[in-house]
């Protein structure tokens, strides 16, 4: 296992910054976000977060969204925002010459967004035709259908961050720059970064160009998460397109929960490792019916969903469908081998290490352990963390969370003609 | 700005006398090590009736044979923490691992183990019919897949480029175990591989160990000519046409013959593609999400209300390949007006020469990506290899150096080269409710 070293700084108005010098590379990555996502959308404004989001690098009191383009790619930069349902991430890439330049562009994108009315109208135009796009793609379908039946259609995480074609036809500027006095706060602002730096001279360079942006302050309370829902199924009828795609899912743990590890390994072995785990050993290598059918194991701040997809041919549905129930039902009630424990930990070990090699993903890693308050010793700690996980562990949470009656059933393609059933409703033969 | 990074430097090459070329790119900073075998092998070695079969045989490699048995190569990388995977392209089949140090043995008996003893069995050979029937079919329900497939079908008409790297289907549902076991033993032998390794290794070590490993298997009967002896005849006229699908959006694509990656017009026309549509590096494979905006198609297309997105693609291929151009367009605004506005930028860059700032920000970007998309010893032993396999190593490191010496004009002089009307192939996706 290799470490690195980490350590936190806190500019003078709460942005948190994560720094890991390497100076065996010679650019700086950095991976950012801001607890300003879509979950604070307001009622009726769905999709506010995300415009906000587009338009970041679109205008400031001081530049045009032209000139700030013009300026990332004179350095053969690059920084790009993007809008989920918690937060508002940001990644970048420059070369270490270029650091404080960079950063003074990401805060002039931060502090000062103009929304000008001709650039809020680019941007709701260009939301609609995405949203447009989703609305014709079965695999986006299947899961933005799963998570409105898994967590409430119009609740935090089961909406679509994109918001919905109705309500982006009605933001306005002033939509976008309510939400961004209100909810851009940077105390919430973490800054991971990696490369060649001294760590000293980068905090003092972000407090030059971050540390005099003032925000109001903000409860940071946690947001009211809707009770758990009932199975349901969904149907996207799609007749045009030539394949299904599946989705199957159920609530599952936050990051934050003891629960997490061990049904992070159970998941692996059963939806992941080694293309795709028990799942793609039995519904892809041995049934043939999917090219793709994983499961993920989604574990946020305030609440976590597994879903499961596959990709099957029209025909196979119910067969798809089944093949997955049978698995569900293996995995919830038998527990995990020895060798698939052993090979799950060291999966998992070796996983994170291998996420240290590249800068963009180290940085993303670095992030996230800010993120989830893991702790700055958290990569040292992991092998320890995984050795606690037993079968029983693993089995306990799959039987908690990962019983054939508690999954929903989304499917989108051509449907019309399918018998589907729920997957707690299914008799495996 | 001072970037000095050159991807071939510190390669060593070790020729065995069964034909396999290898290249040995220790990395000391890395905790990792990064093999890849490239097999000259793609869509371009295909004909009809078989198309496909490169991306089948891909497959069949996962099914065991040999030391190995079905799913073992994803058991034995996932059980020390690895990643493995493959890719097929128009060119070139490729199998990679990347694994801790220490496990470099470990890949490279699974990669001889792939060279020459994968099975083939009737009944893995069927049941991966079905499995790539369903990669094709997730493939057809994404309108820019289908408009892909018929711009490449419209402008190649004697090369093998004019097929997917997937298939037609009609060849997947008929082709036989047999078919797929002859490509197999064609294009699978050690004078027609390359492999790469980079990462933290020994060299010493690391060239024992290929050795170990690859200096028995048997080399094949005859080594596969480069050239697969399909030229491709100039163009002589626009070619396009008008798909009509039910749908939401609406898309437009367009392409242009452009000469082998080899040609010395290239480096002229990254800038020229740099300029038109901004850059992400010459393989694409960690591009992430960035969007470049400073470039013409851009300003005129995204910032000019007519489209919600324009993505440009640069053919990195050992024959002439396709300069491909696509759009989704803003709904409310007409087909026809987005392709007229993609294609006027076109021609406007024949007569007005680049200015010196989007000269400056062109190479500034074609320098930069050239490390950002060898970040880490996977990526670097991936374009090592696909630039040996193009025809040489130092080949990316060439063209970026001599990208940055283009002119202006020599930026004019190759958009009249190769984006008129007469080289171009179009197509439109008109989505009906």
């Amino acid at each position: 296992m290799s470490f690195i070293e980490l350590d936190r700084d806190r500019l003078s108005n709460g942005i948190t910054i994560i720094a890991n010098s390497n100076k065996n590379v010679e650019s700086v990555a950095f991976a950012g976000s801001i607890k300003s996502g879509a979950m604070l959308d307001p009622s009726g404004g769905f999709g506010t977060a995300e415009l906000v989001s587009r338009l970041l690098t679109r205008g400031t009191k001081s530049r045009t969204g032209e000139e700030i383009s013009q300026k990332i790619e004179e350095m053969g930069a690059t920084l790009q925002f993007s809008n989920y349902d918690e937060s508002v991430s940001f990644t970048g890439r420059c070369h270490s010459d270029y650091v404080e330049q960079i950063l003074r562009i990401l805060s002039d994108c931060l502090c000062n967004p103009s929304f000008k009315e001709d650039e809020v109208e680019k941007a709701k135009g260009e939301l609609i035709s995405d949203l447009e796009a989703e609305r014709d793609e079965t695999r986006s379908m299947a899961y933005r259908s799963l998570l409105s039946l898994i967590y409430g259609k119009y609740e935090i995480y089961g909406r679509d961050p994109l918001g919905s074609l109705e309500s982006a036809l009605r933001l306005t500027s002033d939509d976008a720059t309510r939400f961004h006095e209100t909810h851009y706060n940077s105390e919430t602002m973490i800054i991971a970064a990696t490369g060649r730096f001294e760590r000293s001279e980068l905090v003092s360079k972000m407090e030059s160009a971050l540390g005099s942006w003032h925000t109001k302050k903000r409860a940071d309370k946690k947001p009211d998460i809707a009770d758990s829902t009932s199975p349901s199924l969904q149907s996207v009828p799609m007749e045009h397109k030539s394949q299904v795609d599946i989705g199957i899912g159920a609530r599952a743990v936050p990051r934050s929960d003891e629960e997490f590890y061990s049904l992070n390994l159970g998941n692996l072995i059963f939806g992941r490792i080694g293309l795709y785990g028990r799942l793609g050993k039995s519904v892809r290598d041995e049934k043939g019916l999917a090219y793709y059918c994983f499961s993920a194991l989604q574990s946020k701040l305030f609440a976590g969903h597994i879903a499961i997809m596959a990709g099957v041919n029209p025909k196979n549905v119910e067969r798809g469908v089944e093949g997955i129930t049978e698995e569900i039902r293996k995995i919830s009630s038998e527990p995990l081998s020895e060798q698939e424990l052993l090979t799950g930990r060291k999966n998992l070990r070796g996983s994170l290490s291998l996420a240290l090699e590249s800068s963009v993903e180290r940085a993303s890693l670095i992030h996230d352990i800010e993120y989830f308050s893991l702790g700055l010793d958290y990569i040292e700690r992991y092998a320890q963390i995984l050795d606690l996980i037993t079968s029983e562990s693993v089995l306990k949470a799959f039987e908690k969370y990962f019983k054939p009656e508690m999954f929903s059933l989304a499917a989108a393609g051509p449907v019309a003609s399918r018998n589907l059933e729920l997957p707690g409703a299914i008799t495996v033969k | 700005m001072s970037s000095t990074f050159q991807l071939a430097s510190g390669i060593e090459e070790l020729q065995l006398e069964n034909g396999l070329k290898v290249l040995l790119k220790p990395v000391s900073s890395s905790n990792a090590i990064s093999t890849f075998v490239f097999y000259r092998v793609g869509s371009r070695n295909e004909r009809p009736g078989i198309t496909g079969s490169s991306h089948w045989c891909e497959h069949m490699m996962f099914k065991g044979g040999g030391k190995l048995g079905k799913g073992d190569v994803h058991t034995l990388v996932s059980t020390e923490g690895g990643r493995n995977n493959a890719f097929t392209d128009q060119d070139l089949t490729a199998y990679f691992e990347t694994l801790p140090k220490e496990k470099l043995e470990l890949a490279l008996f699974i990669e001889s183990e792939r060279m020459t003893n994968s099975s083939f069995r009737p009944e893995e050979v069927a049941s991966e019919r079905q499995v790539i029937i369903s990669e094709r079919e997730g493939s057809e329900n994404y309108p820019s897949y289908l408009l892909r497939e018929e711009v490449f079908s419209m402008a190649f008409r004697v090369h093998p480029y004019r097929w997917p790297v997937v298939g037609w289907k009609s060849d997947l549902q008929n082709m036989t175990r047999g078919d797929l076991y002859e490509h197999y033993r064609k294009y699978y032998h050690p004078n027609n591989a390359l492999l790469v390794v980079c990462g933290n290794f020994d060299l010493r070590e690391g060239a024992d160990l290929a050795r170990k490993y690859f200096s028995d298997i048997k080399p094949g009967n005859e080594t596969p000519p480069r050239e697969i002896g399909l030229i491709e005849p100039e163009q002589n006229g626009e070619r396009n046409s008008k798909l009509v699908r039910p749908g939401t959006l609406n898309y437009v694509a367009a392409g242009f013959h452009l000469p082998s990656i080899l040609h010395e017009d290239m480096p002229a026309l990254i800038v020229m593609t740099t300029v038109l549509g901004g850059w992400r590096g010459l393989i694409g494979f960690s591009a992430d999400r960035y969007v470049p905006r400073s470039n013409r198609l851009y300003r005129k297309l995204v910032s000019g209300k007519i489209v919600s997105d324009v993505n440009v693609y640069f053919p990195v291929n050992i024959d002439p390949g396709l300069l491909y151009f696509d759009l989704t367009v803003l709904p409310g605004v007409a087909l026809e007006k987005a392709k007229i506005a993609l294609l006027s930028e076109l021609d406007a860059l024949g007569d007005t020469l680049p200015t010196e700032k989007e000269m400056q920000v062109a190479f500034n970007q074609i320098k930069s990506w050239h490390a950002y998309e060898n970040d880490g010893v996977g990526l670097q032993a991936q374009s090592i290899g696909l630039m040996e396999i193009m025809g040489r190593r130092s080949l990316a490191d060439d063209l970026i150096s001599r990208a940055l010496t283009v002119t202006p004009e020599r930026v004019s002089a190759v958009a009249r080269k190769y984006l008129p009307e007469k080289n171009r192939t179009s197509s439109t996706y008109e989505s009906r409710a």
